[in-house]
């Protein structure tokens, strides 16, 4: 099989598909021929959890659909990274999120679905878990330099933690130079505007746009989602 | 928020039915609901002068009453949001609680349930005694001259507390001496005129509907039964909006338990008069209900519920006099609550337990409760493990573009056949929307008949299949057959909302297995309870994958199996101590934390 359009267009479908083990075994197949790993992204699973994100938006596809794509993603893009690191080069992140669903809840499936959905459009995700105290998530923006907060409940109740890590946030001086956005059943846009957050992500999709909104990635994330540099630019 | 005179249409949410319709401004709330297809009592027809079509303001603005409501109504119904639907005017989107004297039909309650055979041994037992009347000879103290009498009997000095004294003297002269005794252990609870029977008063407390047994406790026949809506459920439709009002309004939580015990009020009036009972007869309580619902009619708080990890403030039986939380019975009349077994499985999931006897089988039985919150437990090899899964209020028509509650008109079977839709509604009337059985069956039947495919999209070759706005939908009920003038669909996002609810019903239950080692083929029994329960197509629930495919022999459907093991427990002491036993021996297992969850939850919604 050669590296060419019809291959990456397979890629993409083992992803659209939820295919892990053909997306691995492509994969391999393609390095066995010296396929670029970057374009392995770009082209192929890029392009797959984009048209899944897309359709899941549109309500075409559902949550298994979503999370077994993000998941064969995830599982392709490992074998791939490690192919770029050991080129010398390394993946740009497109920014750094921390995400957790807070103090009150121990609800896990949809803040881990966003921090999954996030993760394979190229942002840099630190899932901090469930039941998070409001110093925990203080400490893990600071120690992570994150970019971007997301707080997610399910219930009502917990939802007060998300305006008071807000207000801690205001206090340490860290607001500014952060986005917040929050989520989960119970928020709305006059709730999120009121604690003073950023954004609303209603589903894992509209999660994804608004944080590219946020962070400026927007354009970037649609289109290409892959942006490679060199190691030095890195430094 | 929204000026008034801008707004084109409005947005109606109407409880306790759940239906929602988007009118014209302009349009009464009675036009509003005939648009729903809920048909108000107006026999005034709409002139605003019978007070028939009464409707209570729960969200939202509302015209201000004219000169007819001012009349008609005094000023605290007024602050209450009572309005006449046929002069009401929405000037925002409203949300309003239809009481159920002005709805045309009664919603369909589900109060029966298979009975099993209970040796009687209440806790509540009586003495018919003739005192001999005091002279000036026998100066004793009318308690004195009761405990010498029952003494006879062989019972010790019984203990007698304040409201029940309060009016002994004048019964005992009042019936000449001779009275029947309630006693509770060794408490009097009553003074009974002789040939009256002690009676007691079963009631499942659930977060929608309630339900209330009258039973002779000298026969454990039940003699009269009622069932209402809940009608906390003004504010808020399921527990987690309840606890969040109990905790973030001042008064909030005592607001909920009056409004509660109102409900209940209502309902002894009426099962005293069907079964021609007076209120001081009823001398003993036995309440079920989901642990928040448990805690709001003791008047516990109820924060620490909505909050992880989620611990109840008591899981304790509970026993007090009924007069502490405002329920007007016997002056000595006592409420038991049951133990609960977890802030998400209730008393009433324990009640339900106890009358399927499922602790007694040998094999491995498998009970369901389905709900809002759906309870599992699973019996085997003499351990038992309970769960609760948030399946959501889809099954109670909530979340659905055409859903509603299983009221008059409720499409509630689907069948598909070679292309043709055939449906059935409650009470025969035109269809109005789809009820929890009506959409589980329809989802089934798209499955099998390939509308949809395996993860839920719909097939737009299939010719059942039509796209609008861009979004594909099937039509279970076209405008010409139905009470509306609207076509009734089902769309992807409906075909979501099952997706949530039957994979989370089905991931809870495979845990469970997991937790016992066994697989679904070795489910020996599997019950079903509650009111959704026993109307749903056991096939449909196997075809959707909500129920792991077993032969159908093994299921069996037993109702309103809570409220029997309430009835149960008031009609028999024993099965109250089984009732402590059982909630003690299960084993909670928390599903949002287990490891192997996701996994399972995200597997079991594919169809």
């Amino acid at each position: 099989m050669a590296v060419d359009q019809e291959y990456f267009d397979k890629l993409a479908q083992t992803v659209i598909d939820g295919d892990d083990e053909e997306c691995v075994r492509l994969i391999k197949v393609g390095l066995d021929k010296d396929m670029d790993p970057v374009k392995a992204i770009e082209k192929g699973l890029g392009k797959g959890i984009i048209k899944v994100g897309d359709d899941f938006g549109e309500g075409v596809v559902f949550l298994p659909e979503l999370i077994m794509a993000a998941d064969v993603m995830k599982q392709g893009t490992a074998i791939l990274d490690e192919k770029i690191k050991a080129q010398g080069l390394n993946r740009k992140s497109l920014g750094k999120i921390v995400i957790g669903t807070v103090k009150g809840d121990i609800h896990d499936i949809g803040k881990s679905v966003v921090a999954s959905v996030l993760q394979v459009n190229g942002y840099d995700v630190v899932d901090i878990g469930i039941d998070v105290e409001i110093e925990t998530f203080i400490e893990a923006v600071k120690e992570n330099k994150a970019d971007c907060l997301g707080m997610s409940t399910l219930l009502t109740l917990p939802l007060q933690v998300m305006g008071q890590v807000i207000d801690k946030l205001k206090e340490e001086g860290m607001r500014d130079n952060l986005k917040v956005i929050v989520g989960g059943c119970p928020v709305t846009q006059e709730f999120a505007d009121e604690i003073g957050a950023d954004a609303v992500g209603f589903d894992a999709a509209d999660a994804v746009k608004k944080v590219g909104a946020l962070l400026g990635t927007k354009q970037v994330l649609l289109k290409e989602p892959w942006q490679i540099s060199t190691r030095e630019d890195n430094v | 928020m929204s000026d008034s005179s801008s707004v084109k249409s409005v947005h109606i949410h109407i409880e306790p039915i759940g239906r929602h319709v988007t009118v014209k401004a302009g349009s009464t709330l009675l036009d509003a609901s005939r648009k729903a297809g809920i048909e108000l009592i107006s026999p005034c027809g709409g002139a605003g002068t019978c007070k028939s079509c009464l409707i209570q303001l729960v969200e939202g603005e509302l015209s201000p009453p004219g000169l007819t409501e001012t009349e008609l109504f005094n000023r605290k119904e007024i602050e209450s949001g009572y309005r006449l639907a046929c002069q009401a005017v929405p000037l925002s989107n409203v949300k309003i609680y239809i009481p159920q004297e002005s709805l045309t039909t009664p919603q369909r309650l589900q109060i029966e349930g298979q009975e099993i055979g209970v040796a009687l041994d209440p806790i509540v037992k009586t003495i018919d005694v003739l005192l001999k009347p005091p002279d000036l000879n026998d100066l004793r103290a009318d308690v004195t001259r009761l405990n010498d009498e029952i003494h006879k009997h062989g019972i010790a000095p019984a203990r007698i507390q304040l409201p029940v004294l309060a009016s002994l003297s004048d019964s005992l002269r009042a019936q000449d001496w001779s009275v029947r005794l309630a006693l509770r252990r060794d408490e009097i609870v009553a003074v009974l005129q002789p040939g009256k029977s002690p009676m007691g008063l079963a009631v499942d407390v659930g977060t929608t509907k309630l339900a209330a047994y009258l039973v002779d406790l000298s026969t454990g026949q039940s003699v009269a039964k009622a069932g209402a809506m809940n009608p906390q459920i003004a504010y808020g439709e399921d527990v987690v909006s309840r606890i969040s009002y109990a905790v973030e309004n001042e008064g909030g939580r005592e607001r909920l338990r009056a409004t509660l015990i109102d409900g209940i009020d209502n309902l002894i009036t009426n099962l005293c008069d069907e079964a021609n009972v007076i209120r001081n007869q009823v001398v003993e309580v036995v309440a079920v209900g989901n642990t928040a619902m448990h805690h709001l009619f003791a008047g516990l708080p109820v924060r620490q519920l909505g909050l992880a990890p989620y611990v109840p403030a008591v899981s304790e039986p509970l026993e007090f006099p009924a007069a502490q939380i405002g329920l007007d019975l016997a002056p000595g009349a006592y409420v038991h609550l049951p133990s609960n077994i977890a802030g998400y499985v209730g008393a009433d999931h324990v009640a339900m337990l106890l009358a399927s006897d499922i602790h007694e089988s040998r094999g491995n039985t498998v009970a369901v409760d389905i709900g809002t919150n759906t309870e599992i437990t699973l019996a085997s090899n003499g351990q038992m493990l309970s769960c609760s899964c948030a399946s959501g209020p889809a099954f109670e028509g909530a979340h659905l573009q055409d859903g509603m509650r299983a009221a008059p008109g409720a499409i509630e079977r689907v069948q598909i056949e070679k292309g043709e839709i055939r449906i059935q509604t409650i009470a025969g009337r035109p269809p109005v929307g789809i009820c929890g059985s009506g959409i589980l069956d329809a989802i089934s039947e798209m499955s099998k008949e390939g509308v949809i495919d395996k993860g839920g999209r719909f097939q737009k070759d299939s010719p059942l299949v039509r796209t609008k706005d861009g979004k594909e939908e099937f039509v279970l009920a076209p405008s010409s057959i139905n009470g509306h003038q609207r076509d009734i669909v089902i769309t992807r996002k409906d075909v979501n909302e099952i997706q949530l609810a039957k994979g989370a019903i089905r991931a809870g239950i495979n845990i469970l297995l997991m937790e016992a080692g066994i697989k679904p083929d070795d489910i020996d029994e599997f019950v079903v309870a509650g009111a959704f329960g026993t109307y749903i197509d056991i096939e449909s629930a196997i075809q959707v994958g909500m129920f792991p495919p077993i032969p159908a022999g093994r299921f069996r459907q037993v109702g309103n199996a809570a409220g029997i093991g309430a009835k149960q427990m008031l009609i028999s002491a024993a099965r109250r101590k089984q009732a402590e036993l059982i909630a003690r021996r299960v084993k909670y297992i928390e599903l949002t934390t287990h490891k192997g969850f996701t996994e399972e939850f995200l597997e079991a919604m594919y169809f």
